[in-house]
């Protein structure tokens, strides 16, 4: 063992010493050799709750393109052809497990390509 | 002295441009809340919601749920490292940890290995040596916003990456210890993020056996000498340096040692690029080998301009951004003031490592007035370089191109 590598251990020995003799004042923190200190987080992710308006379609948009993703994931799309999104959609479904029923692809395809080109198509539900 | 007034001048016209930025940038509206501004992406159905989601600052939002949340340029512009908190973030599944119990949490390593593992993470970070590396992490979909013609997916601007110093454990001293056996080939990494739906594949990413023990893919419990913030995988997220981040797998919990091919659909189906040059093909074009997306090109940005800044003829305009070389470091950063009719060197600043963004400077003098196309072209130390025309794919991967940026000389 050369100086270097005793040093290290010398440093992680010193820091398990540390870590123990601060997990008996808390639990839940992890100090790392490198003095990352670890320790156990939760987060709250802001609501996605903006739906999709104007009919039909955007009641079936909402029950099945909001279940995997908020509606930004449509919206941010750049102006893409009915065939395009039909391709999409298929994908949505066969690919990703979307329940969304195939027969309902001519219908919401239409849909989506207008609905992501227009900012107002997506809005706060009413409270 | 000349030398440091000039750089604190530079430093605090940084700071004036980059209030400049934002207005040229298109952020409207006073803070609300967290800021909720709108910015112009300079591409069609380019707005953007700039919001703040936990640990992070205000950030450009594509998508809430799972979020896509990229990185302004402007935040290039001040440092090399890119701060946890600016990181830009991209989930593919709906369900992500929100929540993480650093007692209770487990790495497993099974499969073709002599001695399966369970680790708790004070072992992780006691048993093996601390690792350490500077690395950008891009998404291979960086800057598919810029694909012409437009391409569906995650349209980000450039701002889909970021430089971090990585903290951790090399992946290599891990798997030595679980013993791959003889007939073992792959290795494949697992995350806590799930879909919502039971069809959904769940997001796999593997690598070849050499590769994982190549000493430098490591695993990183650290991010810029702080714990990763939740929406870039605490507490472990694999690292794997000159490689696109799909690679990159946030909340590690399983290593997966196989001993053929992965097939699941991560791998198999999607990050897939034509095996061309650039990873380019015609739009349209058929028949052509589609590979995994693996290393990075190099790429570079001017960040002290943007496009449609105004610089003084007959005066030296300061000309400085970052640089980074892929799976190679930055041999050089060459700029052209004329639209890439003639091109002169840049100064590099410190090295951090092959991975790292490096960055440069240089000055120029315009001397005619008018409109003036900026361009800047790394070389990295495997003679690489950045190409002149675009790349396009139908992922919208892989672009690293030229970049240039219009200025008015007044």
């Amino acid at each position: 063992m050369n100086q270097a590598s005793r040093i290290k251990l010398i440093a992680a020995l010193v820091a398990v010493t540390l870590t123990a003799l601060w997990g008996c004042s808390k639990r839940a923190a992890i100090k790392t050799p490198a003095g990352i200190v670890l320790r156990s987080q939760s987060i709250s992710l802001p609501s996605h709750g903006r739906q999709f308006t104007g009919g039909a379609q955007a009641s079936v948009a909402n029950t099945y393109c909001l279940m995997c993703h908020s509606g930004g994931m449509v919206m941010t799309q750049p102006p893409l052809g009915i065939a395009q999104w039909q391709t999409e959609l298929h994908k949505m479904i066969t690919t990703y497990g979307c329940p969304l029923p195939v027969n309902d692809i001519d219908q919401l395809a239409p849909f989506v390509a207008q609905a992501s080109q227009n900012p107002d198509s997506l809005a706060a539900p009413p409270r | 002295m000349a030398e440091r007034s000039k750089s604190e001048l530079l430093a605090r016209r940084g700071f004036l441009k980059l209030l400049g930025v934002m207005s040229a940038a298109g952020v409207i509206g006073p803070a609300a809340g967290a800021w909720g501004g709108i910015i112009q992406m300079p591409f069609a159905n380019g707005a953007r919601r700039v919001e703040a989601f936990p640990q992070k600052r205000p950030l450009i939002l594509l998508r809430t749920r799972p979020p896509l949340l990229e990185t302004p340029m402007a935040v290039f512009n001040r440092g090399v490292f890119t701060p946890n908190d600016a990181f830009y973030v991209r989930w593919h599944l709906a369900d992500i940890p929100t929540e993480i119990n650093v007692d209770t949490y487990r790495l497993r390593i099974f499969g073709q290995v002599k001695s399966p593992m369970e680790i708790h993470l004070s072992e992780l970070v006691k048993d093996y040596p601390p690792f350490e590396i500077a690395a950008v992490n891009q998404c291979s979909g960086n800057s598919r916003g810029f694909f012409s013609p437009r391409v569906p997916g995650g349209e980000w601007g450039n701002g889909a990456m970021g430089n971090a110093l990585w903290t951790g454990i090399r992946l290599k001293d891990l798997l030595a210890k679980a013993s791959p056996l003889p007939n073992a080939r792959f290795v494949r990494f697992n995350g806590m993020d799930k879909g919502t739906q039971p069809a959904t594949p769940d997001f796999l990413k593997t690598l070849d056996l050499d590769h994982a023990m190549d000493g430098e893919v490591m695993i990183a419990y650290g991010m810029n000498r702080q714990p990763l913030p939740m929406l870039n995988g605490f507490p472990l997220r694999l690292v794997v340096p000159g490689w696109f981040a799909t690679y990159w797998v946030k909340t590690l919990t399983d290593i997966e040692v196989l001993d053929h091919p992965d097939e699941n659909f991560w791998m198999k189906k999607a990050y897939l690029v034509p095996d061309t040059p650039h990873a380019n093909l015609k739009p349209g074009e058929d028949g052509v080998k589609m590979v995994p997306i693996s290393t990075m090109g190099p790429r570079s940005f001017i960040t002290n301009l943007q496009d449609g800044a105004t610089i003084r003829a007959g005066r030296a305009a300061s000309i400085s951004g970052i640089a980074f070389g892929g799976d190679n470091g930055v041999a050089r950063v060459m700029f052209s003031p004329d639209g890439g009719r003639t091109w002169q060197a840049t100064r590099l600043d410190r090295d951090y490592g092959k991975y790292s963004f490096r960055r440069f400077q240089t000055e120029f003098t315009p001397s005619q007035k008018g409109s003036a196309v900026l361009m800047v072209r790394a070389v990295n130390s495997a003679g690489v370089t950045q190409p002149l025309e675009p790349n396009w794919n139908p992922g919208g991967y892989a672009r690293n191109v030229v970049e240039q940026v219009r200025v008015n000389v007044a």
